[in-house]
């Protein structure tokens, strides 16, 4: 991954402030503000799922800080709530939360340039929306700083929504009826955000054929099918840039 | 163990197993070069 540096961070003093730029902060910050109104939702099913597990507000508060993950929020609180060992729930949110292990490896040569800090950093905001955002900002960008700074934009803005909607969820309760499926607004918001990564034909062959395998898959146990079906479409993406490979590329990956 | 302490040891540990997951490969590749068809398979 090669970047040419921009004279703007090299001005800057200290190696991890060298990185921050403010500008695509902001801009990833702005960016992140329509897909809240699928993310809002879906907090707010969090909080209610802590409140009906009975956790004190501190403690549900506590969780949604911490894992900042849907998922395995819902999921772990129904296995508090059905007084599940430990051991049980955290591998269960383990399996549950595997695809962040295709996001970690597939932002990782972007990261590579920064220091240990921000990779930390970043990798704590790594959630399905800021992941599919940023990959694009990363692809355009002319120094490693300018995808960073939009990618903490990004988790920074989710992050702070999320304990927003789950504290709001949290208080609210049962007013939020079950019936209208509010969480289904979570993958409509990142379709919105995904389908323009797919720039081209072995990609969009890739995300049709996870598309299909995810709902095929969808009897496997403990969400399994979202890796399985990450996975599936891997390889066919990997098949169709080989198959789609335009002549006089043959010596390329 | 009391029961507010076991609740918080699941939220910690839940926490870092996700934050472990996020972290796993950008820490690893940050010492490790990624191989070609794993970046070809990651774009």
């Amino acid at each position: 991954m090669r970047y040419h540096h921009a004279s703007v961070f090299q001005a800057s003093p200290s190696p991890v402030s060298r990185y921050f730029s403010r500008p695509d902060f902001v801009s990833g910050i702005r960016d992140m503000i329509p897909p809240l109104i699928g993310i809002f939702p879906f907090g707010l099913v969090c909080g209610v799922s802590a409140q009906a597990a009975g956790l004190s507000s501190f403690e549900a508060l506590g969780m949604a800080m911490l894992v900042f993950s849907g998922a395995a929020q819902i999921l772990a609180t129904q296995l508090i709530a059905a007084q599940a060992p430990v051991v049980v729930i955290v591998l269960t949110c383990f399996v549950v939360g595997l695809r962040f292990l295709m996001y970690s490896a597939a932002i990782a040569p972007h990261l590579r340039p920064l220091p240990a800090r921000w990779r930390h950093v970043l990798a704590f905001v790594l959630t399905d929306q800021a992941f599919a955002a940023a990959i694009r900002r990363f692809r355009t960008a002319s120094h490693p700083g300018e995808g960073a700074s939009y990618f903490l934009g990004t988790g920074a803005v989710l992050w702070c929504a999320w304990l927003v909607s789950n504290l709001a969820g949290y208080l609210a309760g049962n007013v939020i009826p079950a019936a209208w499926s509010l969480e289904f607004v979570v993958p409509l918001c990142f379709l919105a955000l995904l389908v323009p990564a797919l720039e081209d034909r072995p990609m969009l062959v890739a995300a049709l054929a996870a598309g299909i395998a995810v709902v095929t898959l969808d009897a496997l146990p403990m969400r399994l099918s979202l890796i399985c079906s990450g996975l599936i479409g891997i390889v066919a993406g990997l098949v169709a840039a080989r198959v789609l490979r335009p002549a006089g590329h043959a010596g390329e990956p | 163990m009391s029961g507010t302490l076991t609740l918080w040891v699941v939220i910690v540990a839940v926490g870092l197993s996700n934050y472990l997951s996020r972290l796993s490969f950008i820490a690893l590749f940050a010492r490790l070069e990624m191989p070609p068809l794993m970046v070809l398979a990651l774009r």
